[in-house]
């Protein structure tokens, strides 16, 4: 479903991504761990077309994103870290918005039901998301998401700030997710999340994938480990 | 989903403290300005009316006298006006709105409102106008600056990139958020002041055609400043970085070109003060018009009582007196029109340049047409003072032929209220709206061109978004 060929993006002198090559089949929760300028969000912006590729190529659905950039989105959903929607709409109705966008004309009953599948208290459907804690946001995210009925869904650090209980609660929501069959991409930086929740990890460091994993295969130490190395080993050239 | 973007942006508007805030306050300005300009309006017309009736009185109740006293002592006439002078004054307070009309002089109008009032006035005067073609533009720019960088900034951008939002459809519905937001505040203000203007019974004209076409300037200016106000969003980075260069070409626009041009005007082609005319006048009728210099009194008799085959003016078979105020008035006027076209011509030179900075600023081309669909121009002052100065010249035609022909030369002649009565009558029309816009077609012209511009501006935004 999700796929990268050799895929290169530089910034000038510096290669962001380096001859990735990935490959994530539906149903599938692949977590891209990897610290602070290892290329994470990097890969999200090629995936999502926000960013050309210089070398190789990005396919989705086995369409090549670069050629085929708005019929790829259709199959695509996206939540970013900080998942932006309009202050001063309700919950409810920046779903009616995004959703619709996609979908065209959706009632109210739908809505209502998205979003209480997607976790979201009936109490806050009507509230504005100025209000929202991030954790609420998310759900709204996730509502779209499902809504769009997207074959993959791409999310750049969407655990970051949560507290543990909205963290649970939104790696379940994953998981439903990937139980229809969605393909799922997230970048993080919480080892435990992606051990709980991957099916399957990626550790990358400058650009580079340096190490893959089946998550029933790992360990936490052992992954804590293999991470800390990757870490240590980018501190040591910094 | 251009109807989805409008509607959200229209919702998120209304929700917005600032749109709240600065529709309160357009709200309060407006009612402030038509309240203080109906009451300014009923008082003037009022005064007017009372002004009007008491001179035509005075006329006719006058003593018998000379007629040639009577051409002296003279009437009042006054500038009729369009009720949409209560909108938009114009240059009425400036220029004046009636003329002394008397013999041998064409004098200038008078009963400029200016000068009655206090110094405050160059602060500026809050007029329905006003709060249209110059605050309103800043109304737009408040809800509009951020309609793309609040995107940005937010990070809502890329949720509208993934859910494959063309630009153009994007584009269309910010637009279309944004105009409906102006249109939303703009119509029951403008359906408000059009029925208080209704209302205002028994005074001046009322023409729903020039009030439509108002109307229409008024939403094409708006237009513009809306188009400029997403083009400046779109290639901001930053809302405060879109905030303050709008409201650098607002300030530009609507405050400095304007001020910088009359100035650049009156300094290129300055209008000749009182004393300069009064020269002009002077030299024109003692230098001679293109080189006939007027006869002198004496010659004057010796070739009227040659044309008559009489040998004094006794014979004459009217009163040579009244034949040659008439000469020497037809002389006058002759004198007058000479000075006037010289005052013309610097106002149309003047004009000229001002249009010019029509090409910076939109403002000046909408100020004009507002100001003439008002009935309050430079142009409908001018065009009133020709009719004012034509009536002069058969008013007194017609006294001194009454003092020719009602009398013989040495008689004593005094003219009676039957003369009075039997004046020729002032009638005057205001333009019709052809006429006014055949007048107005530059700066039609320019405001259809910077409508124009601003809608190629907004096709930039597609094409650097890619989509071209």
């Amino acid at each position: 479903m999700l796929k990268t060929d050799q895929l290169t993006k530089r910034y000038g002198d510096l290669t962001a991504v380096r001859e990735l090559n990935l490959e994530i089949k539906e149903g599938e929760i692949y977590c891209l761990l990897g610290p602070n300028g290892a290329g994470k969000t990097t890969t999200v912006n090629l995936f999502m077309g926000f960013a050309a590729p210089d070398e190789g190529q990005v396919f989705i659905n086995g369409l090549d994103v670069t050629n085929h950039a708005l019929e790829t989105r259709r199959h695509l959903s996206y939540i970013p870290e900080n998942l932006a929607l309009y202050p001063n709409l309700t919950g409810i109705e920046n779903l009616e918005f995004f959703a619709g966008l996609s979908n065209g004309q959706i009632t109210d009953t739908d809505l209502k039901k998205l979003l209480s599948e997607a976790g979201l208290q009936q109490s806050a459907f009507d509230q504005r998301v100025s209000g929202y804690s991030k954790g609420m946001r998310q759900k709204v995210g996730i509502a779209i998401a499902l809504a769009k009925d997207s074959k993959a869904l791409i999310l750049d650090e969407p655990t970051s700030g949560l507290d543990p209980q909205a963290s649970n609660e939104f790696a379940r929501l994953l998981e439903i997710l990937s139980d229809k069959g969605v393909a799922i991409l997230m970048t993080t930086h919480d080892l435990f999340r992606a051990r709980e929740t991957g099916t399957r990890i990626g550790i990358m460091r400058d650009g580079v994938l340096r190490r893959e994993f089946n998550a029933g295969d790992v360990k936490h130490d052992e992954l804590e480990q293999v991470y800390l190395e990757q870490v240590l080993q980018k501190v040591q050239e910094a | 989903m251009v109807i989805r973007i409008a509607k959200k942006e229209w919702k998120e508007q209304l929700r917005e403290k600032r749109f709240l805030a600065a529709g309160l306050l357009m709200v309060l300005l407006f009612g402030a300005a038509l309240i203080s300009s109906k009451a300014y309006y009923e008082k003037e017309q009022d005064l007017r009316l009372h002004a009007q009736q008491g001179i035509e009185e005075n006329w006719l109740n006058q003593r018998d006298k000379n007629p040639h006293g009577a051409a002296h002592y003279g009437i009042y006439l006054f500038k009729p006006e369009s009720r949409l002078a209560l909108i938009d004054r114009g240059v009425n307070r400036y220029a004046g709105t009636a003329f002394f009309v008397e013999g041998h002089v064409r004098n200038e109008a008078q009963f400029r409102k200016i000068e009655d009032e206090t110094g405050l006035v160059r602060f500026g005067e809050l007029t329905p106008a006003y709060i249209l073609i110059t605050l309103m533009p800043l109304f737009i720019i408040l809800i509009g600056f951020n309609a793309f960088t609040k995107e940005r900034e937010g990070g809502t951008w890329k949720m509208l990139q993934s859910h494959n939002v063309p630009m153009h459809k994007l584009l269309l519905g910010k637009w279309a958020g944004v105009t409906i937001t102006v249109l939303m505040l703009l119509i029951p203000l403008f359906m408000l002041m059009g029925l208080i203007i209704y209302s205002v019974s028994g005074f001046g004209e009322f023409s729903l055609a020039h009030y439509l076409i108002l109307g229409v300037v008024y939403t094409l200016y708006y237009l513009i400043f809306i188009n400029l106000t997403l083009i400046v969003s779109w290639f901001s980075k930053k809302s405060g970085a879109a905030f303050i260069t709008l409201l650098a070409i607002w300030i530009v626009a609507t405050l400095v070109v304007p001020k910088l041009f009359v100035s650049a005007a009156q300094y290129l082609n300055p209008m000749p003060d009182t004393n300069a005319v009064a020269e002009m006048y002077r030299d024109a009728r003692t230098g001679g018009i293109d080189g006939h210099v007027p006869s002198s009194a004496r010659e004057l008799e010796r070739q009227v009582m040659e044309e008559y085959g009489v040998e004094t003016l006794e014979d004459l078979p009217f009163n040579f007196a009244g034949y040659r105020l008439q000469v020497g008035e037809e002389y006058d006027t002759k004198a007058y029109n000479y000075v006037f076209s010289h005052i013309h011509s610097a106002i149309s030179e003047q004009d000229a340049l001002i249009r010019r900075g029509s090409l910076i600023s939109p403002f000046l081309p909408v100020r004009n047409l507002s100001m003439a669909m008002a009935y309050t121009d430079v142009n409908n002052h001018w065009d009133f003072s020709e009719a004012v100065e034509l009536y002069r010249q058969d008013f007194v035609r017609y006294l001194n032929e009454d003092l020719m022909y009602s009398s013989r030369t040495g008689e004593t002649y005094l003219a009676g209220s039957d003369v009075w009565a039997a004046k020729p009558d002032f009638s005057y029309e205001l333009p019709g709206m052809g006429e006014v816009l055949k007048a107005q077609s530059g700066n039609l012209f320019l405001l259809f061109g910077w409508v124009g511009i601003s809608f190629l501006g907004l096709l930039t935004i597609k094409s650097k978004s890619g989509e071209g």
